[in-house]
C-alpha cells in the first residue's frame, strides 16, 4: 500500500511543475543558480564513469544487471524486415528520456520502431502493456511490484526484479537485464553537513543527536506517512527524534540550501546530485526499496525480434549508469532540451552507428 | 462512508490539534491583512483620490495564484509559519482593502457634508461619520478573505510549515480520501463558522442608526 505513493509521487513530479510555472521557474532560476557548473559536459565524459558509491549495483544483483562494458552493440542492421515494435513511455521527462534511448537504439539498428510517449503513470501504461497496445515500455521494478501488482515491497535489488518478473510473465511478457542506475528515493545532505559529522548512510544521522535529533528532513508531504519514507527510515534506523519539513519535489535543494532542514528526501538521479554540493546518504536496510530500470517486452515480441532485439536493450541499459542518467536529466530538466536529442548524443557519443 | 466518519474519531486528536492550528493560521493573516488595509482603505476613501491605483493593485494581487506566491516567497523568507502568513495576507489584504475603500468613499455626500457644517474636523468626519457608516460593507470583506483564508490555509504544507489541516489535505496517499474529505470538513465548517461569528461582529458594530434606516425601507 505504502507504494502506490511513489508511483504517485513520480506522476507528481511533473504535473505540479506543469501547473505551477511560476513556482517552477523560480525553482530552476534558483536551482540554476545554485547548481550549475557542470551543465556543459554532458553525457559523453560522464558515461564512461563507473557509478559512485552510494549507486553501485548491489551483489545479489549483479546477475540480472546489464552491466557496463559486457554487454557489446549487435553488428549491422539485424532489424531490417521485422514486424513493427510499439514502445511506450511514463509520463515524467526520465521516462521521455528512456523511451526515446531504447527506441532510437532499435531504430539504429534496422528495426521498425514506434514510440507512443507520455501514456500515463505506472498502472495506465502496465494496463497498455497487458491489453498490447504496446509491445514494449521502460520501467521501475519496484513501481511493478507494489503499484502495480500491489505486492508488498521485496528486501532486495534481486528479489525485486524476479518478483517484477512473475508478475509480468502472467501478462506474456518478459524483462530484459535492468540498469546499473536505479531512480529511488535517497536522502541527500548539504556535503559540509555530511563531512561535520560523518555522515555515510542514513543511519548515521543517528550521530547528530540522540535518534536523529537536531535533523530535520525536508521532502514532500506524503513521505512523511510512508513506509518506505520517514515512518520506515524512524523505524529500521532508530532514529525516532526526526524532524519533517514539507517541501515539494524540487524545492527541497532549497530547502537545504537555506538551512531550513539538514537532509532532504531527493532522487537518486536528481541532476543537483551531480554537483558536490550534496552528499547522498547510502540506504542499506532498503528502507527506500529498489527502483531499477528494465524494459518489459512482450514474449512474443521477443521471439519475433530475434535475439539481438534483446541484445540491442542490453547494450543500452549497460550505458545507463546513474551519473550517465543525472547528466542527462540536467540537459532535459535543468536545461530544458528536448529529450529525443539528448537521446540521440548520447547514443551517438557511445557508438551507436559504428 | 463509514471510513470517513470513523476517521474524526480514530484520528480526533490529529484532528484537533491541526484544526487549531489552522485557525491560528487564519487568524494571524486576516488580523494583518485588516490592520494594514483597513487603515489604508479608509485612508484613500476619505480622501476620495486613489481609486484607480487601488482597485488595480487589489485585482493584481487577487489574481495571483497563492502557491505562485508561495514559491516566490520562499525564495525570500524561506520556509516555514512567515512564508504561508504572507502569501495569506496578499490574499486576504485586497479583499479589505477594496472593500474598506468602496464603502468609505460611498458614504452619502450629504452626510458628510452635514457633518462639515456641524464643524468636524477630518479626522472626525472619517473616525465618528464614515469608518461608523462603512461598517456593514467593511466587515462584508472581511468576512470574505476570512472564508478565502481558512480555505487556502492548507497551502501551508506547500510552504514548509505543518501543523494545519493542509498536512491531511495535502497527503492523499497517507490518509486517503476519507481523510482528505475529512479535514476538507472541517475546513468548510470553520469557514462558515467564522464567517457566523463576524455577522454577529458585524451586527454589533453597526451603529443603531444605520442598522435602522437599513431595515426601514424594508418595511415601507
Amino acid at each position: 500500500m505504502s507504494t502506490t505513493i511513489s508511483g504517485a509521487r513520480r506522476r507528481r513530479r511533473m504535473s505540479l511543475v506543469g501547473s505551477v510555472g511560476l513556482a517552477a521557474a523560480t525553482a530552476l532560476l534558483l536551482a540554476a543558480c545554485g547548481g550549475g557548473g557542470s551543465g556543459g559536459s554532458s553525457s559523453t565524459t560522464s558515461a564512461a564513469a563507473p557509478a559512485g558509491g552510494a549507486t553501485a549495483v548491489p551483489p545479489d544483483a549483479v546477475s540480472v544487471t546489464a552491466m557496463t562494458g559486457q554487454h557489446p552493440l549487435p553488428a549491422g542492421k539485424p532489424g531490417v524486415g521485422k514486424p513493427v515494435v510499439i514502445v511506450g513511455d511514463k509520463n515524467f521527462a526520465e521516462e521521455f528520456l528512456l523511451g526515446q534511448l531504447y527506441t532510437q537504439a532499435l531504430q539504429a539498428k534496422g528495426y521498425n520502431v514506434q514510440l507512443k510517449p507520455n501514456i500515463g503513470g505506472s498502472e495506465l501504461i502496465n494496463t497498455s502493456f497487458a491489453s498490447n497496445q504496446i509491445n514494449m515500455y521502460p520501467e521501475y521494478l519496484g513501481e511493478i511490484v507494489t503499484s502495480v501488482a500491489k505486492q508488498p515491497a521485496p528486501t532486495s535489488a534481486s528479489a525485486t526484479y524476479n518478483a517484477a518478473n512473475q508478475f509480468i510473465q502472467t501478462q506474456q511478457g518478459t524483462l530484459a537485464l535492468q540498469t546499473p542506475f536505479q531512480d529511488v528515493d535517497t536522502i541527500v545532505t548539504p556535503s559540509a553537513y555530511a563531512q561535520q559529522h560523518g555522515l555515510q548512510s542514513v543511519g548515521d544521522l543517528g550521530k547528530v543527536g540522540p535518534g536523529g535529533q537536531g535533523v530535520t528532513v525536508a521532502g514532500p508531504v506524503e513521505f512523511e506517512t510512508r513506509q518506505t519514507g520517514l515512518v520506515g527510515m524512524k523505524q529500521v534506523y532508530n532514529l525516532p527524534n526526526l524532524g519533517f519539513l514539507p517541501a515539494q519535489a524540487g524545492s527541497q535543494y532549497q530547502a537545504l540550501d537555506q538551512g531550513s532542514a539538514q537532509a532532504a528526501d531527493a532522487f537518486s538521479t536528481d541532476y543537483q546530485l551531480l554537483s558536490n554540493k550534496y552528499t547522498p546518504l547510502t540506504d542499506p536496510k532498503g528502507v527506500f526499496g529498489y527502483q531499477y530500470v528494465a524494459p518489459v517486452i512482450k514474449q512474443a515480441t521477443v521471439q519475433a525480434q530475434g535475439p539481438e532485439f534483446e541484445q540491442t536493450l542490453n547494450w543500452v541499459s549497460s550505458l545507463l549508469t546513474t551519473q550517465a542518467i543525472q547528466a542527462m536529466n540536467q540537459q532535459v530538466q535543468g536545461n530544458g532540451a528536448d529529450p529525443a536529442a539528448v537521446a540521440a548524443q548520447f547514443l551517438n557519443a557511445n557508438g551507436v552507428n559504428k | 462512508m463509514t471510513g470517513y466518519l470513523s476517521f474524526f474519531s480514530d484520528q480526533a486528536a490529529l484532528l484537533v490539534r491541526l484544526t487549531v492550528g489552522h485557525i491560528l493560521l487564519s487568524v494571524v493573516a486576516v488580523v494583518i491583512s485588516i490592520v494594514i488595509a483597513v487603515p489604508l482603505g479608509a485612508w484613500i476613501g476619505h480622501l476620495h483620490r486613489g481609486s484607480f491605483l487601488v482597485v488595480n493593485a487589489g485585482n493584481v494581487l487577487r489574481s495571483l495564484p497563492t502557491l505562485a506566491i508561495v514559491a516566490i516567497v520562499i525564495a525570500l523568507f524561506g520556509f516555514g509559519y512567515v512564508n504561508i502568513t504572507v502569501a495569506l495576507v496578499i490574499l486576504a489584504f485586497p479583499l479589505v482593502l477594496t472593500n474598506t475603500f468602496t464603502a468609505v468613499e460611498g458614504v452619502d455626500p450629504g452626510t458628510v457634508e452635514a457633518a462639515r457644517g456641524m464643524g468636524m474636523t477630518g479626522w472626525q468626519i472619517l473616525t465618528r461619520v464614515e469608518l461608523p457608516s462603512s461598517i456593514p460593507l467593511m466587515m462584508s470583506g472581511i468576512r470574505t478573505s476570512w472564508v478565502y483564508v481558512v480555505a487556502t490555509a492548507y497551502l501551508a504544507t506547500f510552504a514548509g510549515a505543518t501543523g494545519t489541516l493542509g498536512d491531511v489535505i495535502a497527503n492523499i496517499s497517507g490518509y486517503g480520501l476519507t481523510g482528505v474529505l475529512a479535514a476538507a470538513t472541517v475546513s468548510i465548517v470553520l469557514a462558515f463558522l467564522g464567517d457566523a461569528l463576524l455577522g454577529l461582529v458585524e451586527r454589533g458594530l453597526t451603529p443603531t442608526g444605520l442598522a435602522l434606516a437599513q431595515r426601514a425601507p424594508a418595511t415601507t
